[in-house]
């Protein structure tokens, strides 16, 4: 009997560890009807706690500010390391790899147009500011002045217009927040450099409040049309208190004329 | 305060390691050559707190007392503020500073043009050994 309760203990002693760890973290705060409340201002791509200044160690450029020696990326024309590598149809796959070769001057964004989703989830350097309710969670976006209306239990319409962030209905799975997003137009780019889609992408996020400080978020993205399976993006967003959403109008990016121009020059932009 | 020297290090990258996790700017690999690090020493003319860059415009004198005016493209606003660059604080026209940015990409374009990095005062650093400052030096008005 006694080896028993040995087993027991033994078999609890994980939880009760991961307990206390969340409990040290600060616990999960929770809307009156019991659901993990997501409101907060959240920084994506990073893992470090704190204010902003705390975690980006200043300016955070340049790994990931407190760990300076880390690797850098530099733009989203970068390479990316160790991300998972988009399963794109082998055509497609080498349409994105010449946009990367013509260094992303195809970038949307460098036309002052919406990064789109999950595309503008993930931007780093640019915090984001959930607000929640019991019908509508409301995700405002530093990049850009973009927003976004998640509306609970509720079903897409029948008549869905492309759109840069698509539209978005949400529901609970247990602390889960599953955010189903269709209705797409084909302007923006998934994730990196040149990584394109067709009207018929579909996303499916995941956000999993796992602590105070802490929100995982995960997006299964589909596309037939150039991608052999679903792609699996994944980061983390943090709580940053005491920031604020700033306004962010993209007034100067002029890059596409300039680059035009600089096309009819002659100038190479491939990379050799 | 105009004559003060300030060693303005400015890395435009992005603040994570995950390949998707990017800003959406423009390209800089289009627009400028990380093999290309420059720091010159001037004074500001002017600033232009825009978004999605900044800008700011630095007259450098070189050895023959010739005076060129060199642009530099930084982070905007919002990512400015958040890491401590306060308006008419930071950095003003008038000032003596230090620039570290990277060179134009395409040498057609001209030597003036140069994307800086916008860390003050702190450390900066870059994935590139030659244009890695692992100091800045703190202005006296900080």
């Amino acid at each position: 009997m006694r080896a028993v309760w040995l087993v027991v203990v033994a078999a609890l002693l994980p939880f009760a560890a991961a307990s206390a760890t969340a409990q040290s973290r600060g616990a999960v705060p929770r809307t009156p009807d019991k659901k993990p409340d997501l409101t907060g201002v959240w920084q994506a791509g990073n893992t470090l706690r704190g204010s902003w200044e705390q975690a980006n160690g200043g300016v955070g450029l340049g790994g990931s500010g407190r760990n300076p020696g880390g690797p850098t990326v530099q733009s989203s024309t970068e390479r990316p390391a160790g991300a998972e590598a988009a399963p794109y149809q082998p055509w497609a796959a080498q349409k994105v790899l010449d946009a990367f070769n013509r260094r992303g001057i195809d970038d949307p964004t460098a036309l002052c147009l919406p990064p789109g989703v999950p595309r503008v989830v993930m931007l780093g350097l640019y915090p984001q500011q959930i607000v929640q309710t019991p019908t509508h969670i409301v995700v405002l976006y530093e990049y850009g002045n973009s927003h976004r209306l998640i509306r609970l239990n509720d079903k897409h319409p029948d008549d869905l217009i492309p759109s840069y962030n698509g539209d978005a209905v949400g529901r609970w799975e247990g602390d889960t927040l599953v955010v189903d997003v269709a209705g797409f137009n084909d302007r923006t780019w998934i994730a990196g450099t040149g990584t394109f889609h067709t009207e018929a992408l579909h996303v499916v996020e995941r956000y999993t409040r796992v602590d105070k400080d802490q929100i995982n978020w995960e997006a299964t993205v589909e596309d037939p049309n150039v991608l052999t399976k679903p792609w699996v993006l994944k980061t983390t967003m943090m709580l940053r208190e005491g920031t604020r959403i700033e306004e962010n109008v993209c007034e100067n990016n002029v890059d596409v004329d300039r680059y035009e121009h600089l096309l009819k020059e002659g100038i190479d932009f491939t990379r050799h | 305060m105009a004559a003060s020297k300030a060693h303005v290090c400015i890395l435009f990258a992005a603040l994570t390691v995950y390949g998707t996790t990017v800003h959406a700017h423009h390209s800089f690999g289009a627009e400028y050559d990380a093999q290309r690090p420059v720091t010159v020493t001037g004074v500001v003319t002017k600033i232009e707190w825009t978004n999605p860059h900044c800008h700011f415009y630095v007259d450098v004198t070189d050895e023959r007392g010739t005076v060129v005016n060199w642009k530099f493209e930084g982070y905007g606003i919002g990512p400015l503020y958040r890491n401590g660059w306060k308006r008419d604080v930071t950095i003003k026209a008038g000032d003596r500073v230090t620039v570290t940015g990277w060179g134009p990409a395409m040498a057609a374009r001209g030597p003036r043009d140069a994307r800086s990095c916008c860390q003050l005062a702190r450390r900066c650093f870059s994935d590139h050994p030659s244009a890695r400052v692992t100091e800045a030096t703190r202005p006296p008005w900080r």
